[in-house]
């Protein structure tokens, strides 16, 4: 398929007229000149001159001006909209779900004149998903290099641990100005679980265009009540498409072992093989909602792995019936 | 900065490529040609000194992406162009030609993410940094849209 995909898209090519505007461009326009001009000049200038005062300067590039507009929202919002996204059907009970898993906490910081607040948080084994509220002048693009940031979750078990995954999304402006980004953070399953509790601070920086600064934001994470889990010790999933296609197993199927899943997620190990990486949650009204959040560490093609992710959000527990590992259904009750 | 000569030179080289970017992204080759046409001027104005061609590359590919999500996000922009009505290719082979329409109707978020895996060559975790998604997310994406475009054109 691969060949076939690339040779597909050898014919596909930018039509003469959209060559002929680009060439264009360089008669048409002007190279900006490295001055600071009167501020009543429009946006995308003002965006321009930003950019080039700060490859000056050695500052950051500032957020766009043209970002959506927001309604307010909170992180149970979120969580609602991505249950939906993923498949999932939200009725009362799901909702109340949602609404029961997020903890409130209050964080706050304040550095440069940009403030910043998260007020929800919501755990799962292994993520921790928020939503940080951004309010000031001079705010900087996010920078895509996470290590930047410095985050920290403390475990019940006195494990200290920094995140090794951390995934933003800009949502866009609030109404009041206020910028909205969802933040997830991942720690390492040999670590522990975030669905004990723990202390989380995290430290962000690169936020203001020119200053340089630091925004410290801790909060209390509770543990979370009634962990019920639904455990299958051996099972079959599909095998890794990639797996099948590098060369030729005996089956498509691959070994399952110590299956585990939570109202929040899901966690097993396969000895043999690298399992198929779509992953859905069956529930009893027939629907199925996929994820796409999850890790898996293990050692090539046919070596042992071990996978573990979250739904999109919380699911009702007692509506949980299978979970689907490719295209093999594995009943759970 | 660039020269006239430098910009000309990597028109020809990676038009095409953020063009196909953006065909991606939106479907719709008008949508697609703004798109492209907005990330090319940004390589005009821009100050980089890039540091040899997979700079220059890697810069371009990362501002078609902004292009199309500042153009996707944009209240006044947001239109949405049902498939049967986007214009499409024209292909020598029809086999290209039915596999085109079945990778146009995956959700986009399947559609990038394979067009630069398969098509650029971009691996997993450069993927995953250039949309802003973790390494398993788009692994995820991949397998699904493997698998949408196997049962499509099976049923095709």
């Amino acid at each position: 398929m691969k060949a076939s995909y690339r040779e597909m898209f050898d014919e596909v090519c930018a039509s003469p007229k959209l060559r002929e505007k680009v060439r264009s461009i360089v008669k048409q326009e002007r190279k900006p000149r490295k001055i600071f001009r009167l501020p009543l000049i429009s946006a995308a200038v003002v965006i321009l001159i930003g950019t080039v005062a700060a490859s000056i300067t050695g500052a950051r590039e500032p957020l766009p001006k043209e970002m959506p507009v927001i309604e307010e929202t909170s992180l149970r919002d979120c969580l609602k909209k991505a249950w939906i996204e993923h498949g999932g059907v939200l009725d009362g009970e799901q909702e109340q779900a949602i609404e029961g898993a997020v903890q409130n906490v209050r964080a706050r910081a304040r550095c440069n004149g940009i403030r910043l607040s998260v007020d929800e948080v919501y755990a799962s084994e292994r993520y921790l998903t928020m939503l940080l509220k951004i309010r000031g002048t001079n705010l900087a693009v996010p920078d895509s290099e996470w290590e930047s940031h410095q985050i920290e979750v403390i475990l019940p078990s006195g494990v200290h641990t920094e995140a090794c995954e951390l995934s933003m999304q800009d949502l866009g402006f609030q109404r009041d100005g206020t910028y909205v980004r969802l933040m997830e953070l991942g720690i390492s399953p040999e670590d522990g679980s975030l669905l004990e509790g723990a202390e989380v601070k995290l430290r962000l920086k690169d936020l203001h265009v020119f200053e340089d600064g630091e925004w410290v934001l801790s909060f209390r994470l509770e543990p979370t009540e009634n962990q019920e889990v639904l455990t299958v010790e051996e099972a079959a999933g599909s095998r890794g498409e990639e797996a099948v296609s590098l060369k030729k197993p005996a089956s498509p199927f691959v070994g399952i072992r110590k299956l585990q899943v939570s109202a929040e997620g899901f966690r097993f190990e396969t000895e043999a093989g690298k399992p198929s990486l779509a992953v859905s949650l069956c529930l009893s009204d027939g629907t199925e909602v996929e994820t796409d959040r999850w890790r898996g560490s293990g050692s090539g093609q046919d070596g042992p792995w071990e996978v573990s992710g979250r739904w999109p959000a919380p699911a009702v527990f007692s509506r949980i019936e299978a979970i689907r590992i490719g295209d093999v259904k594995i009943p759970l009750r | 900065m660039m020269t006239e000569q430098q910009f000309t030179d990597a028109v020809k080289r990676y038009l095409d490529m953020v063009y196909r970017i953006a065909l991606n992204w939106f479907r719709n080759p008008a949508d697609a040609e703004d798109a492209a046409q907005n990330a090319m001027l940004r390589l005009w104005r821009t100050d980089t000194e890039f540091q040899g061609e997979d700079h220059l590359r890697h810069w371009l590919v990362r501002v078609t992406l902004n292009e199309c999500k500042r153009m996707s996000a944009h209240p006044w922009r947001r239109r949405t162009v049902p498939l049967d009505q986007c214009p499409e290719p024209a292909f020598s082979d029809p086999a290209r030609q039915t596999l085109y329409q079945e990778v146009m109707e995956l959700p986009v978020k399947y559609r990038v993410p394979l067009y630069l895996y398969y098509y650029e060559g971009y691996k997993v975790d450069e993927v995953g940094e250039l949309l802003g998604l973790n390494a398993s997310t788009v692994q995820t994406r991949l397998a699904r849209a493997r698998a949408k475009l196997k049962t499509q054109l099976k049923e095709g």
